[in-house]
């Protein structure tokens, strides 16, 4: 009797040792996804002999390049860093074996022919970006490195991962940028390329997560332009800005407004800021659009910018504000939604935040990407990871055009468990092609749509990595 | 085991009886996305056809029915869970339509549909995505999806294999389908918008086969497919039966050819969808949302009375009431093509197909001021809407006298009459109720009358502490018409100085209001910018270099709506202390300059337009412009802040709101009362189309300074017995004020006088106001820069709602239904019912109070 809570403590004690033994030592995985979150695409000509080498997607000769961030979320690998960025060629259009049938899914489990690299990065990665020739013409040409960009919130870092000129990636001197210690959970990290008077000037800026009194921080981590005075050499880690109250969560940039937009986190259900900083203004601080006077319980998640940048396209989560503001608390989601607010700009220059639409979605949605269409509004792709569905928006005509949600035959999600991850790609012979990340299956779908003025006919293409066991 | 089943049953039992709160237990909705109501059989009233509700759960994959009787949900057959129509997936619209060969004391099975939003992965591959209208057996209580008639649009018709559906409706084809051919009852349509312009009509009619089911349906003809040239985004089925009415972002024609924005009217009373003539009716915006109903409208003198004034043939020079119920035609404006920078401003627009006089188009606006009625303001943004009618036959009506089929209603200003309630589910969790025929928002607070009513709420005063300088003060008129021509700023007195600030219900705002002397002008304080020289002209500009020449702007700062005049103050701010050292008490350098012209956008210097500036008379100020501004370094960064001259009116929300004169000549009443009102639009336009400067400066103010709503509020009415004594509970206004003309009628006078007290935003006089004893003594003109007055106007209105009474997240349905059909509920009227994502059902009266709504979830 007595010496079961000694046997049971030591039985305790030797499993615990052994888990985390285990987890802290194991190399991540280079075969497979692991968790997948950010989603980030690349185009690079094959037979191109040095950088910079970009083309546009479904040309000849046009590699399109998948990057992956695993995030290591179960900790099954080593707990600060075993995340990792892989790079993938994906197959074109043109290579789908002619085998398959119409409409049949290519499963590729076997990632090894299509790797060009594995980079290993800290744990918990978040949303990624890429700073490349394709995203800031004159970046490459001017004699600078490709690189792509997760933080990791375990570790609290910018990985500035290198992409070599085959686009390789690898995270060596320099790769580890660390970020303001008060300041907790990085995510976002979106590039800001612009020109200045003191030439091409790239930025990172990462948001948190995890901030005191829940005010929100951007911190910019500046990789070329004007070099601050006492700096010696990039990149420069600024230190974090406040901008206003409420943690800021996705960011994106407006290379032809240089504005960055961001929205927030939960504060309140009297709070729902969609706020922007004016890059090229230095030093002032835009009082932002709060949405919360016209959607009562929402809280911002990913984001999309329409291609005229007349609209936002915003993953709102649903809850009710009315039960949140009675008892100070966040309630679960009720739904989801996509909000579409204009953000045309008035006679003083500010945008107006008018909301447009406020259309259903899933639970849980999450990243939003939006495709331009000639003529047209944009077609605007949403994940929304806690139904498991992806859904296709078109503003055009004001409606949910396209949802892949269960398979009729299995009752699986089409697009695996918890998508959340979003790349889309827009090739020149018209066709788009969306990259979903299942983030609880770990595998990448690609979603293919051969006319964007047709959403409806969107079918899943093929299906990358392993399923997770 | 006997006895434990019986006592489980027993508890069960128990259970059930001590609910509260909720009507029904165990709903389960999955998010509720779509409603409609529908009589049919269910295993919960196998005997008879009963009403139901259909709610659509998105996130279900089903639908549910509620007994509209007693508000329980149907239950399946295996008694203990509620019945589950399995549907396609995210089943989002509902439709239900009898066929129109029931009575009411005998209905028959109607048609029910359902459908999606988006196609989905139920076909046969991921090729071939499914775009289909379900259908639900109604006739027989084994409720389901019938697979024989689900109306599978692209197997029907390939060219909808690129479709999306839009919305969708259902109607009873009552109307004869060949002129003087009556058509047999026991047809309904399902008409589906698509993309592209489309419009998708099925027919259905009630099998008569023998051997089918009794009082089921069957497909009557092809799919016929129309092309509208538009996309019907939202339709809505008329009361009278023969119109359908579809919102639409799409242009339209008119009746006379001539394009327009709004809605369009398609006539289905023809046989062939092909032939059915559409109509565009002009709402002046497009429009997303539209509902129907028929209803008379308040009398324009009497907002208790409903009905037009007619001679009374029975009494001698009497004078009755017309019922003249017409059909009416709401539709809210699609957001990114109205508001206050465009033709109308945003809201629920009321359409008049009928009205000839007004082509069909919005109606007129009642206090005969607006080219057009104003649109109903909702404060948050419509995700549903529905007309109600009152219940059959009419409630009793609270006021005598009325002619006209009413339903109660109990705003919290108390029990009233109305003829239609229009019922908005927003995006703030509410369901807004509209009084259709007071042409408004049903108002929770009086606008004339107790402490919300339109007014203004607070008035102060900010200058010097130095009583030797004067502050800006308003000049009570009445007391300069009686001989005492001073300016009264009595702070002990604001009830006094709230007169001295005039505001009008309708157009009242809830806002801080400041008149400031040489103030900011708003929109333009501290941003971000550039000073330079170009062409031997020192400019400012809100833009910042991206190369030598090469700028991003951040507007045009030269733009006439923003307010800046010639001989306003632009101080700029300079980051560089070297060059330009701070003012004493600044921690920024720079300088002032004075605007001297309007530089129209130049590609190499401002791309977007500049405003010319010169140097002030201070020495520093000369020195910093010219040494920041000179050729060797043409332009800096700045950040610009710009004061206007003289006295600068803006209010918190509303924003910039003109120049206010500084009135010192107690009798310059006449010319130099300052009054924020709504001016001809379209003159303006043209004119500042043309270049008027004034005009483009005032068009923003004018359209900001639309009316918002029409007051609900009776005619402030004298005493019976004393025709010339105040109506106390209604201080601010003369005996006889309608508020909604802004016209005053005196009894007194034969015939009565009418007088315009006008219909105005804002008005006052400001003056110069020595706060020494006796008003003099203190230092000349100017004021000091900053000097101002401030005050606070509330707009006499909070919203008419209801919500859940717990929880009550995103209302995206709403529809009604009249419960006194009902034998046990005669009692009752129409019955609103709106369905919330957070997986709850309310169902109550516009003429109960909030508690009283009963819950299902």
């Amino acid at each position: 009797m007595t010496r079961l809570p000694t046997l049971l403590a030591v039985a305790l004690a030797a499993v615990s040792a052994c888990t985390s033994d285990q987890a802290r030592n194991l190399v991540p995985a280079t075969d497979r996804f692991h968790y997948p979150t950010g989603v980030a695409l690349r185009h690079l000509a094959a037979a191109c002999p040095a950088p910079p080498c970009p083309c546009t997607a479904g040309e000849v000769g046009c590699d399109t390049l998948l990057h992956v961030v695993s995030s290591n979320m179960d900790l099954a690998f080593d707990v600060a860093e075993g995340g990792t960025l892989a790079v993938l060629r994906v197959p074109d259009v043109a290579e789908r074996p002619a085998s398959l049938a119409p409409g049949e899914v290519q499963a590729i489990a076997d990632l090894g022919p299509l790797e060009r690299g594995w980079a290993r990065v800290g744990s918990f990665g978040g949303e990624l970006s890429i700073l490349d020739e394709e995203t800031c013409p004159g970046w490459e040409s001017g004699g600078r490195e490709a690189a792509a960009f997760v933080a990791s919130r375990n570790q609290g870092r910018l990985y500035r991962v290198a992409l070599g000129a085959a686009g390789a990636p690898t995270c060596g001197d320099g790769c580890r940028i660390s970020l303001d210690p008060v300041l907790g959970d990085p995510y976002s990290t979106p590039v800001a390329c612009r020109l200045t008077p003191a030439g091409l000037s790239a930025s990172v800026f990462v948001t948190f997560f995890l901030t005191p009194q829940n005010l929100g921080y951007l911190q910019e981590v500046l990789l070329s332009g004007e070099l601050p005075a006492g700096a010696t050499a990039f990149p420069v880690v600024n230190p974090p800005f406040a901008v206003g109250i409420d943690a800021a969560h996705s960011a994106r940039f407006d290379p032809v407004r240089q504005r960055l937009w961001f929205t927030g986190r939960f504060a309140g259900p009297g709070t729902l800021p969609f706020r922007f900083v004016d890059v090229a203004f230095t030093g002032t601080q835009p009082p932002g659009i709060d949405l919360a006077s016209q959607i009562y319980g929402g809280e911002g998640r990913g984001f999309a910018l329409s291609s005229d940048g007349r609209r936002a396209y915003l993953a709102l989560r649903l809850y009710d504000g009315f039960t949140s503001a009675l008892y100070g608390l966040r309630t679960p989601d009720t739904g989801g939604a996509l909000a579409v607010v204009g953000i045309e700009e008035g006679a003083d220059g500010r945008p107006g935040g008018q909301l447009l639409r406020l259309v259903p979605l899933g639970l849980g949605p999450s990243e939003v990407r939006a495709i331009p269409r000639a003529g047209r509004r944009d077609l605007v792709a949403v994940t929304c990871a806690d139904d498991g569905t992806l859904h296709l928006y078109d503003d055009e005509a004001g409606a949910v055009a396209r949802v892949f949600a269960l398979d009729p035959a299995t009752g699986k999600p089409v697009l695996g468990r918890q998508p959340f991850g979003l790349a889309a790609e827009q090739r020149f012979d018209g066709k788009v092609r969306f990259f979903v990340g299942s983030f609880e299956r770990s595998f990448v779908s690609v979603v293919r749509l051969d006319d964007p003025a047709a959403p409806r006919d969107a079918w899943v293409e093929m299906r990358l990595g392993r399923e997770r066991p | 085991m006997r006895a434990g089943r019986t006592a489980a049953l027993a508890a069960l039992a128990l259970a059930a009886a001590c609910s509260s709160g909720a009507r029904t237990l165990g709903a389960k909705f999955s998010q509720p996305t779509a409603l409609a109501t529908f009589q049919g059989l269910t295993r919960a009233r196998p005997e008879a056809v009963h009403a139901y509700l259909a709610v659509a759960s998105a996130r279900g994959d089903e639908v549910r029915f509620v007994d509209l009787q007693d508000d329980r949900v149907v239950v399946g057959p295996g008694v203990i869970f509620p019945l589950s129509v399995p549907t396609d997936p995210r089943p989002m619209r509902l439709a239900a339509a009898s066929l129109g060969d029931g009575s009411a004391g005998a209905p028959s099975p109607d048609l029910l549909a359902v459908a999606g939003a988006g196609s989905l992965d139920v076909g046969a591959s991921s090729l071939r995505p499914a775009l289909r209208l379900q259908i639900v057996v109604t006739w027989d209580v084994h409720n389901r999806v019938d697979p024989a008639l689900t109306v599978d649009l692209p197997a029907e018709d390939p060219s909808l294999a690129d479709a999306d559906l839009l919305s969708l409706a259902a109607m009873t084809i009552a109307r004869p389908v060949t002129p003087g051919v009556p058509s047999p009852p026991g047809r309904a349509r399902l008409l589906a918008g698509l993309s592209g312009g489309r419009l998708a009509v099925a027919e259905f009619e009630r099998d008569s086969d023998p051997a089918a089911t009794p009082g089921s349906l069957k497909r009557r003809g092809p799919l016929v497919v129309r092309d509208l040239g538009f996309d019907a985004v939202h339709l809505a089925v008329s009361p009278d039966g023969w119109r359908v009415f579809a919102a639409t972002p799409d242009p339209l024609l008119d009746a006379a050819g001539q394009p327009v924005r709004g809605v369009a009217q398609i006539d289905v009373s023809g046989a062939d969808p092909l032939a059915w003539p559409v109509t565009g009716l002009d709402a002046r915006a497009p429009t997303r949302l539209v509902a129907a109903g028929i209803l008379s409208e308040r009398t324009p003198d009497d907002a208790d009375l409903f009905g037009r004034r007619v001679p009374d043939p029975s009494v001698p020079g009497g004078i009755g009431l017309a019922p003249d119920p017409r059909l009416e035609v709401l539709a809210v404006l699609d957001e990114s093509s109205c508001g206050s920078q465009a033709a109308i401003d945003c809201g629920i627009a009321t359409l008049v197909p009928d009205d000839a006089s007004r082509g069909g188009g919005i109606a007129a606006d009642p206090a005969g001021q607006l080219p057009y009625r104003a649109p109903i303001r909702i404060g948050a943004m419509p995700l549903a809407l529905v007309v109600v009618p009152p219940r059959a036959g009419g409630d009793v009506p609270v006021v005598s006298g009325q002619v006209e089929t009413v339903m109660t209603i109990a705003p919290p200003t108390g029990r009233n009459d109305a003829t239609a309630v229009g019922a908005v589910a927003a995006a703030d969790g509410r369901i807004h109720l509209v009084d259709v025929g007071r042409w408004a928002e049903g108002n929770a607070v009086s606008s004339m009358r107790g402490a919300q009513r339109a007014a203004v709420a607070s008035l102060d005063a900010l200058g010097s502490s130095d009583t030797n300088k004067q502050v800006v003060g308003l000049w009570n008129d009445r007391l300069v018409e009686s001989g005492q021509p001073e300016t009264a700023i009595a702070f002990e007195d604001l009830p006094s100085l709230q007169k001295l600030v005039g505001t009008t219900p309708g157009f009242a705002q809830d806002d801080a209001w400041s008149v400031v002397w040489e103030g900011l002008i708003p929109g333009l304080v501290l941003r971000p910018g550039t000073v330079g020289l170009a062409n031997g002209t020192p400019f400012v500009a809100l833009q910042r270099p991206l190369a030598a020449t090469t700028w991003i702007t951040g507007g045009n700062i030269a733009d006439p709506a923003l307010g800046v005049r010639i001989g306003d103050i632009a101080f700029v701010a300079i980051p560089d202390t070297a060059l330009c050292p701070p003012p004493e008490g600044f921690a920024v350098g720079g300088f002032e300059a004075r605007v001297t012209g309007f530089l129209a956008p130049d590609p190499t210097w401002y791309p977007a337009g500049a405003l010319a500036v010169d140097r002030l008379s201070d020495p520093d100020h000369t020195a910093c412009l010219r040494d920041v501004a000179d050729a060797a370094a043409p332009t800096r960064d700045a950040e610009l802040s710009i004061r206007g001259q003289g006295l600068v009116l803006s209010g918190q929300s509303f924003g910039y709101a003109g120049r206010p004169t500084l009135s010192v000549d107690p009798g310059a009443a006449a010319t130099e009362t300052f009054v924020v009102e709504w001016q001809d639009e379209g003159a303006l336009a043209a004119a500042a189309a043309a270049g008027d400067r004034s005009a483009g400066e005032l068009l923003p103010i004018v359209r900001k300074a639309r009316r918002r709503y029409y007051p609900t509020d009776r005619v402030c009415p004298p005493p019976p017995d004393k025709p010339d004594l105040q109506d106390l509970s209604c201080p601010d206004y003369p005996v006889g004020y309608d508020p909604v003309t802004g016209v005053v009628t005196v009894p007194r006078t034969t015939p009565p006088e009418k007088v315009f007290l006008g219909l105005h935003l804002l008005k006052f006089r400001a003056g110069p106001h020595c706060r020494l004893s006796g008003g003099t003594g203190c230092d000349p003109l100017p004021l000091l820069r900053d000097t101002s007055l401030s005050f606070g106007t509330q707009s006499g209105r909070a919203p008419w709602i209801r919500q859940a009474l717990g929880g009550g997240s995103f209302p995206f349905a709403v529809t009604w239904y009249d419960k006194s059909l009902f034998p046990s509920t005669s009692s009752r009227g129409t019955q609103i019912l709106a369905a919330f994502f957070d997986d709850q059902i309310i169902d109550f009266s516009p003429a109960s109070s909030p508690a009283d709504t009963a819950v299902v979830r």
